[in-house]
């Protein structure tokens, strides 16, 4: 192929029935980059990831995976990827070991080889300690580690994580981004769907799908520029739920969004805007503490994304 | 194929952490052949008999010391009138009642019939069939007595033959029509079929219930090397079962064992083959582990209960239900146990049931695996 792509997809659909899950889906991710795939449930990223692994044939188009035909090759391409889902495919009745083990021997039909990696991939994830566990007596941010160790057992060259890190805590999930990190230093590519804003933020580059379609596709900063046509102000006063009504009704203003004890106010250009609202506020007998023009997060643009209903 | 032994060793080690699998494998087998086989006797015997006996003569005394000495009955009570042994059969003391007029002897001796009432407690009719069959045969018994006597008293000196046919009847196979040896070869058939369509059916729906079939179907592993890797185990099972009951029936309750424990096993085989496409089959259907459990005794061991002619001969069934007997395995494979373990038969006599059954099991085993691989793709 001569490409450095490893993940290369054109046109892939999928129908079920009447429903297009995935609409003519173009994709190309490079060798040891990590790729985060975003949006809304329902938006077809599984249906996706599920055409990529080689579980399920796309209507039309097609594409290579780790230079394997994903219409022709499913199985070739089996080998050479690793699947972490977001609910953890452990047994967890088997102790640490007799999972990554019983991965170990699926994919290496050597005996020796899949013992080595096995003691290996444990190092990895340093789960020497609970070896002996039960995987049901593991905590959330471990039972991760597993289902990682499992999944990387077989050195693939690729691996996808479906919400690897939905339901876990902070912590784990810094720790479980820096594994990844690693990973991807030695050249394994990740392909890993995400509800995290801040965990998008950390990928080369992302992709958001809505509706079965790519809507926003490249870095995370040339994503911020191109997309977000429209500015953010920031704004904290009080009462919030006051002034998020009032800028609701105010037609100038494009959307109003609550984050946390601030609004994020999306409008055409902010600095004329400004001491507008901060006035129009005040009169109302809402007291404004703060308000500034800020950098669009990739968050204020996929919320953005999808209130355009994917156009 | 080299792909299957991880499956057989992880399925090992399920089976070996799950104290219910372990209950159901090992220690259900044999709790049912020990309750089945000891307290649920077929055999009709010490039914409670009470006597009311208002003539007190020497005849009315020779009829009571047949029916106590037959060993059918037990002479628990002498009531003294009609209403004490009415409250006696009501009350569920007695299940049999028995009623000698004043005038018995009288009227013997004028040659005229004399009436004995009989009451039977029909509450559970199986054992009154049987109570009134013991009844006939020990009456029938003395009337002939009474008739020989009768008539040699008149000078007949001939050796006139009473009764003219004399049936001598054998049982062959259960001479002493044993209900455990009856009962041992079938609780066979339905502990398989306990232990295997169940447990087949709920460890690859679990699978499904938490996700870990997803994390089989990325890795290159065919869906045929997991089924074979996931059933594998079961079928040890099945023999190291089929072994535990034969024992337990042979050496609790002295079953025979006539024929060859080589045929058996390889007969079995093609059994243990239906009852795991069933199992397979069942996982393709149910989505949770609970469904999986209520359809496999709905469509496995009620049926191996009640149609496989075990509890009931299918020959005096409805002809429709005769009807869905005939697509049941396990009936075709009562046959088979049966014939070797009671009769001895070799493979020749039991060429027919081998056949249909290896159809069954060709054809539950294609349909379970292709429904199993529509399923999962």
């Amino acid at each position: 192929m001569g490409t450095d792509n490893t993940i290369e997809v054109a046109d892939l659909t999928k129908k079920f029935g009447d429903l297009v899950a995935v609409d003519h889906l173009n994709l190309t991710v490079k060798r040891g980059e990590i790729f985060g795939f975003l949006g809304p449930n329902g938006a077809g990223k599984s249906t996706t990831i599920r055409m990529l692994c080689g579980l399920l044939a796309p209507t039309s188009g097609g594409g290579s995976v780790g230079r394997y035909d994903i219409v022709k090759e499913p199985e070739e391409i089996k080998k050479v990827i690793g699947y972490m889902s977001q609910q953890f495919g452990l047994y967890s009745d088997l102790t640490i070991e007799e999972n990554i083990d019983f991965y170990s021997r699926l994919y290496l039909t050597d005996r020796k080889e899949a013992r080595n990696m096995r003691e290996e991939v444990i190092k990895v994830v340093e789960l020497e300690r609970y070896r002996h566990f039960l995987a049901a007596h593991l905590s959330g941010g471990w039972k991760q580690r597993l289902a990682l160790a499992c999944a990387i057992v077989h050195r693939p060259s690729i691996l996808f994580l479906d919400e690897p890190t939905a339901g876990i805590d902070p912590v784990s999930r810094r720790t479980l981004w820096d594994i990844l990190y690693e990973l991807a230093s030695t050249g394994i590519t990740l392909f890993v769907t995400t509800h995290y804003m801040e965990e998008a933020e950390r990928c080369n580059h992302i992709g958001f799908i809505w509706k079965g379609k790519m809507v926003a596709y490249g870095t995370p900063a040339s994503i911020r520029q191109d997309l977000m046509k429209n500015e953010i102000i920031t704004l904290r006063c009080r009462p919030l739920q006051e002034g998020f009504n009032l800028l609701k009704l105010n037609p100038r203003i494009i959307d109003v969004n609550i984050y946390g004890d601030e609004l994020h106010v999306v409008v055409d250009r902010a600095e004329p805007l400004i001491p507008e609202i901060s006035r129009y506020l005040t009169e109302k007998g809402v007291s404004v503490e703060k308000i500034e023009r800020i950098e669009a997060s990739i968050e204020d643009v996929f919320v953005a994304l999808s209130r355009d209903d994917g156009k | 194929m080299k792909r299957i032994l991880p499956f057989i060793s992880k399925e090992f080690i399920h089976i070996y952490r799950d104290l219910w699998t372990l209950i159901m494998v090992f220690f259900l087998p044999v709790f049912m052949l020990v309750i089945m086989g000891s307290a649920i006797t077929m055999d009709v015997k010490n039914i409670a008999l009470g006597f009311l006996d208002l003539d007190n003569s020497q005849d009315s005394r020779e009829i009571r010391d047949m029916m106590v000495s037959s060993g059918y009955f037990k002479l628990k009570a002498t009531p003294a009138d009609d209403e004490e042994l009415a409250r006696l059969i009501q009350s569920g003391k007695m299940k049999v009642g028995v009623k000698i007029n004043h005038n018995f002897s009288q009227l013997l001796k004028e040659g005229k019939p004399s009436p004995v009432q009989i009451l039977v407690d029909g509450a559970d009719s199986n054992t009154a069939n049987i109570t009134i069959g013991y009844c006939e045969s020990i009456f029938q018994k003395f009337t002939l007595n009474r008739l020989s006597s009768v008539i040699k008293g008149r000078g007949v000196q001939k050796n006139y033959p009473i009764p003219p046919v004399d049936p001598e009847i054998r049982f062959w196979f259960n001479s002493d029509l044993k209900s455990t040896n009856f009962l041992v070869p079938g609780l066979i058939g339905l502990i398989m079929m306990i232990t295997l369509v169940p447990l087949t059916s709920m460890s690859v729906v679990r699978e499904k219930e938490r996700g870990t079939i997803e994390g089989i179907m990325v890795a290159p592993v065919s869906p045929l090397e997991f089924i074979v890797g996931k059933l594998t185990p079961y079928l040890f099972i099945a023999y190291g079962d089929l072994l535990l009951v034969i024992i337990c029936g042979i050496f609790l309750f002295n079953v025979p064992f006539r024929g060859s424990y080589l045929l058996l096993f390889a007969l079995s085989f093609i059994f243990i083959i239906c009852a795991l496409s069933h199992g397979l089959l069942i996982s393709t259907l149910a989505n949770s582990q609970r469904i999986a459990w209520q359809l496999s005794i709905l469509t496995s061991i009620l049926p191996s209960i009640f149609l496989s002619g075990f509890t009931f001969p299918i020959e005096s069934m409805p002809l429709f239900l005769q009807a869905v007997c005939a697509l049941l395995p396990v009936r075709y494979y009562l046959v088979i146990l049966q014939g070797i373990i009671l009769k001895g038969v070799g493979f020749r006599e039991l060429l027919p049931q081998t056949v249909i059954l290896s159809i069954f099991a060709l054809i539950l085993m294609r349909l379970s695996v292709a429904r199993f691989k529509k399923r999962i793709s």
